[in-house]
């Protein structure tokens, strides 16, 4: 699904960390996420894109760029 | 006969603690990340910190704040604080220095003891950091004041409150949570949640050093969360505790529920936010568990536990979905306070010798917190079935339950209104009946000229002063256009007006959203 594009999502995740920016190779845990900001995270990109997260894909994210890949998987 | 709750816990925590530190000098007091900490390192720990603040002088009720994540730092200051007849004040670490500083502030405190990474304030508090000294001295014999630690809550009127928890309203809980939950010394806890806050601090760790049963400890964060159901298989768990939303997320980031035989759990106490019946059967279904967890309800006010089903007893509805909550633990009355709508609900009253008469304040004359009968108001919105079993169904306060923690939306509208972008701002709960259950959803008035280009900035800023305050993070920021927010004739925000207004779209329609477009 082009229509969900990697800078987009990169800004929604930096907003919601309270990050000026991030990398999509960056590890939550690195950035000081914890449980709270990986779901507030989710909710943010379910509001924007409309595309729901499912339960399974947000156990996987590790990564920053995760969130985006789920996001077009799912979509697509 | 003395009460049950006499015979279960006859003797303050302090005192069974010191006994058992003196005692059970060989055995294993809790683990911590898998590591075991024996009673006699924790009495040298305990008599590290005490010698320290001997040295220093505590005055008799001096508050020391403390600003610790889940560990044993945490545990022997905070007993070594009420070994020298001080009043210890447990803080949420993650807060910023700020937020803690006026949290110091609001107790008196003038020392805050906190992880090494706690930065220097520049004046006005001493501040302790890690690591703490040890001590091979044998202890002294403690000397409590009357009050054990103050808690910090969002009061029952959205207005944040001190707690003082002393050391017999401590002791009388301990017991009564041990009769209610059928708890003993063969129990195996095994807990994550934050040992600053009541269920964490109370039930998940003072009530099984109370009793010498096994304690399993895990920070406080997502690895906490990640190793919760694995600890609990490779420990026979058989006793643990969470909010609703944990149980949740643990649904959530659980790849492989079957894989772990959980079968060991007796209680999973799922309280401090309301139980949704369906994540109770999720997770039982998913972890192959039948009638272990188990609803309850508490309040900072009344110490901390009130009510919980019993051990065993089979997940109750009533017509509208409400989940039982049980009836009241030994010696604790519940009433409906002015229950005279059609439906009969009304406030939740609870009384007995757990419940706090007033508020805490350093001036000494603490707000009451009670009907003239009695009750500690608590603000929730509920009744009691034919049988006694309570059912709350919502709320009177315009308190915020984030994550199992209350909030109270004055303290984060204050905290946002110090910022020279923001005009007024609005806190609500918002539960959009999603995984990450209500969160506080901040709406700040802004300039729309005077933000242009720099929304994400502001908004940012808006959250980083909530996690500086609060210790959490917000779950929305919005900023929006001025005269949104919603106003009673006389200057009181109308905080149901703007949730409906939010909910049904009415904002975004009105193009009163600026920022984010989601």
């Amino acid at each position: 699904m082009s229509a969900i594009e990697l800078g987009e999502v990169l800004r929604i995740v930096a907003l919601e960390l309270g990050r000026r920016e991030v990398a999509a190779e960056d590890r939550l845990e690195d950035l000081g996420a914890r449980s709270m900001d990986l779901v507030a995270v989710a909710a943010a990109l379910e509001d924007r894109f409309g595309v729901a997260v499912s339960d399974e894909a947000l156990g996987e994210v590790r990564r920053v760029g995760d969130f985006h890949r789920l996001l077009v998987d799912d979509g697509g | 006969m003395s009460p049950i709750w006499d015979e279960l816990a006859p003797q303050p925590v302090l005192d069974r603690l010191a006994e058992r530190l003196a005692r059970e000098s060989d055995d294993t007091a809790l683990t911590f990340c898998g590591v075991a900490i024996g009673w006699s390192e924790l009495a040298r720990r305990i008599a590290g910190a005490v010698a320290w603040l001997a040295a220093r002088g505590v005055d008799e009720g001096e508050r020391i704040a403390l600003a610790l994540p889940n560990g044993p730092d945490f545990l022997a200051l905070f007993y070594a604080v009420q070994w020298c007849g001080g009043v210890a004040v447990p803080l949420p670490p993650e807060k910023g220095l700020a937020g803690l500083l006026a949290d110091c502030e609001r107790v008196g405190a003038a020392l805050l003891a906190g992880a090494d990474a706690l930065p220097a304030p520049e004046a006005g508090i001493e501040v302790w950091r890690a690591p703490f000294p040890v001590s091979d001295a044998p202890l002294p014999a403690p000397r409590p004041t009357e009050t054990s630690f103050l808690q910090l809550t969002s009061g029952s009127t959205g207005e944040p409150k001190v707690v003082p928890i002393t050391h017999e309203r401590l002791r009388v809980n301990v017991g009564q949570m041990i009769a209610g939950f059928e708890i003993s010394r063969a129990d195996v806890f095994v807990s994550w949640l934050p040992v600053h806050h009541d269920m964490g601090l109370i039930l998940m760790t003072q009530v099984p050093l109370y009793l010498g049963a096994s304690l399993h400890l895990l920070p406080a964060d997502l690895s906490g969360l990640r190793g919760w159901m694995a600890t609990v298989a490779e420990r026979r768990g058989t006793f643990t505790a969470a909010s609703d939303f944990a149980y949740r997320l643990c649904l959530r980031l659980e790849r492989d529920p079957a894989s772990l035989d959980v079968s060991s759990l007796r209680v999973a106490l799922d309280a401090a936010e309301p139980v949704r019946a369906s994540t109770v059967e999720a997770f039982e279904r998913a972890f192959g568990l039948d009638r272990v967890v188990v609803p309850g309800y508490g309040l900072a006010e009344a110490t901390v536990g009130v009510t919980a089903r019993r051990p065993g007893e089979p997940l109750r509805l009533d017509a509208r979905g409400a989940v039982a909550l049980g009836r009241g633990f030994p010696g604790i009355e519940i009433a409906v306070l002015d229950g005279d709508d059609a439906e009969g609900l009304g406030e939740i009253g609870v009384r007995g010798p757990a419940c706090a008469p007033a508020y805490w304040s350093v001036e000494g004359t603490g707000e009451g917190l009670c009907t003239e009968e009695g009750f500690v108001r608590t603000g929730d919105l509920g009744y009691l079935d034919a049988d006694g079993e309570l059912f709350v169904v919502g709320r009177r306060k315009n308190v915020i339950l984030q994550g199992g923690r209350t909030l109270a939306p004055r303290e984060i509208e204050e905290a946002v209104e110090a910022l020279p972008d923001v005009r007024r701002a609005a806190a609500i709960g918002v539960d959009r009946g999603r995984l990450e259950g209500e969160q506080a959803y901040v709406f700040a008035e802004v300039r729309p000229a005077a933000v242009r280009g720099r929304e994400d900035e502001v908004a940012r800023a808006i959250a980083a002063r909530f996690r500086e305050r609060l210790g959490m993070r917000p779950g929305r920021v919005y900023l929006v256009a001025p005269r949104t927010l919603p106003f009673t004739a006389n200057g009181k925000l109308r905080y149901d007006e703007l949730r409906r207004a939010y909910l049904d779209g009415d904002l975004r329609r009105q193009g009163a959203l600026l920022f984010p477009s989601y």
